[in-house]
């Protein structure tokens, strides 16, 4: 959806101008998820309230309400992400409830932004992206990972920096990156990845005034189903990149990782790592 | 929807055959020269973010969350548009 139908001017211009949009995320509204106990009474009316009135009503939906409140619609998302359909459906209520256009109502911002963290913090963003012989879903995922502060010596070497030296950044801090190397499947829960085999090494291509450029060589081999139910489908995938730092103190500057020709189900992906800012 | 899998438009030998060079594409592998790992990670780290294009999602303005958004529609007598999904759709992870 995603890149699909909200990614479509005409969808954009549609739900800013005459809807009130927002996005639920399931696992937030479930067990312990961070969503309070009214919004997810609200949801649970809501999901209610379309079943009671004969409205199509599950857990990957799109819904729509009145401005009291009441639930006048329903469609699966396989319907939603057809464009027109999902069209249809918003001109129709757009049209019977009257709704006169205006500006959204809340000021468009970016919706993928790196966690806040404590100063110190090194946080790496992740992209996933289809590049040939399918295997995925199409679109961009991305994901932020960070590093806390007491975290960051881990992924450097000890003792006084040489040239030509060679170390292996923490393999536990290497995995949490790791586990997120994948394409746009519908599996994304990172817990069920398996790495079979997992590898980093850096090696110092140079020490000016202080600062340490390493290369960094890797490579992992990891199961991860396309959907939730095993498959046995795998990741395999080489990785190079550079990681530049302090040598006194052991500020890393920049850390970047580019997958070589990763392959998951039949086709190929890349995944681009970047240290931010 | 389903994903693009290739499974079901050609033989199954073919499809082997087709993961046996994917495979192998991962694994065989000519080390990128020193001089070169710098311009080539940052070519491809530059090649692969996400471009504006493909985070038009960010142009929609999201309510935080249904209570946010039944108050303004109230106030604005818009009517809620609300997607659920298992996920994070913010993220392309969904």
């Amino acid at each position: 959806m995603r890149t699909g139908p909200f990614s479509q001017t005409e969808v954009i211009n549609r739900l800013n101008a005459y809807f009130v949009p927002v996005y639920v995320v399931n696992e937030d509204y479930r067990d312990n998820g961070p969503a309070p106990k009214e919004e997810r009474a609200e949801m649970t009316r809501i999901y209610r309230e379309a079943l009671t009135s004969g409205f199509s009503a599950g857990t990957v939906h799109v819904y729509l309400l009145d401005p009291n409140g009441k639930t006048i619609a329903g469609m699966h998302v396989a319907e939603a992400a057809q464009t027109p359909k999902l069209l249809a459906l918003l001109d129709k209520w757009i049209k019977s409830l009257q709704v006169k256009p205006g500006k959204p109502l809340v000021a468009p911002v970016p919706q993928s932004v790196a966690p806040k963290t404590a100063p110190g913090t090194l946080t790496l963003h992740l992209t996933a992206r289809p590049l040939s012989g399918g295997g995925s879903w199409g679109g961009v995922s991305e994901n932020w990972i960070p590093y806390g502060p007491e975290e960051i010596q881990g992924w450097l070497p000890t003792g006084t920096v040489r040239l030509g030296q060679t170390w292996n950044p923490d393999p536990a801090l290497v995995a949490r990156t790791y586990l997120h190397i994948y394409p746009v499947t519908e599996n994304n829960d990172v817990q069920k990845n398996a790495l079979q085999e997992q590898a980093l090494t850096a090696t110092v291509l140079s020490v000016n005034n202080g600062l340490v450029r390493a290369r960094l060589d890797g490579r992992l081999r990891m199961t991860h189903s396309f959907y939730q139910k095993e498959d046995g489908k795998v990741v395999e995938a080489n990785l190079v990149g550079y990681i530049e730092f302090e040598a006194a103190g052991g500020h890393i500057r920049t850390l970047r990782l580019a997958t070589e020709n990763a392959a998951y189900g039949g086709g190929t992906f890349g995944v681009a790592i970047r240290s931010v800012p | 929807m389903k994903p693009m899998h290739i499974l079901s438009l050609v033989p199954l030998c073919l499809v082997i055959a087709a993961s046996s060079v994917a495979f192998s594409h991962a694994v065989e592998r000519t080390p990128i020269p020193d001089a070169q790992v710098v311009p080539w990670t940052e070519k491809r780290v530059t090649e692969w973010e996400p471009k504006a294009s493909e985070r038009r999602f960010d142009e929609i303005g999201w309510a935080k969350d249904i209570r946010t958004a039944r108050q303004l529609a109230q106030s604005s007598q818009r009517p809620v548009f609300i997607f659920t999904m298992d996920g994070r759709i913010n993220i392309g992870r969904c």
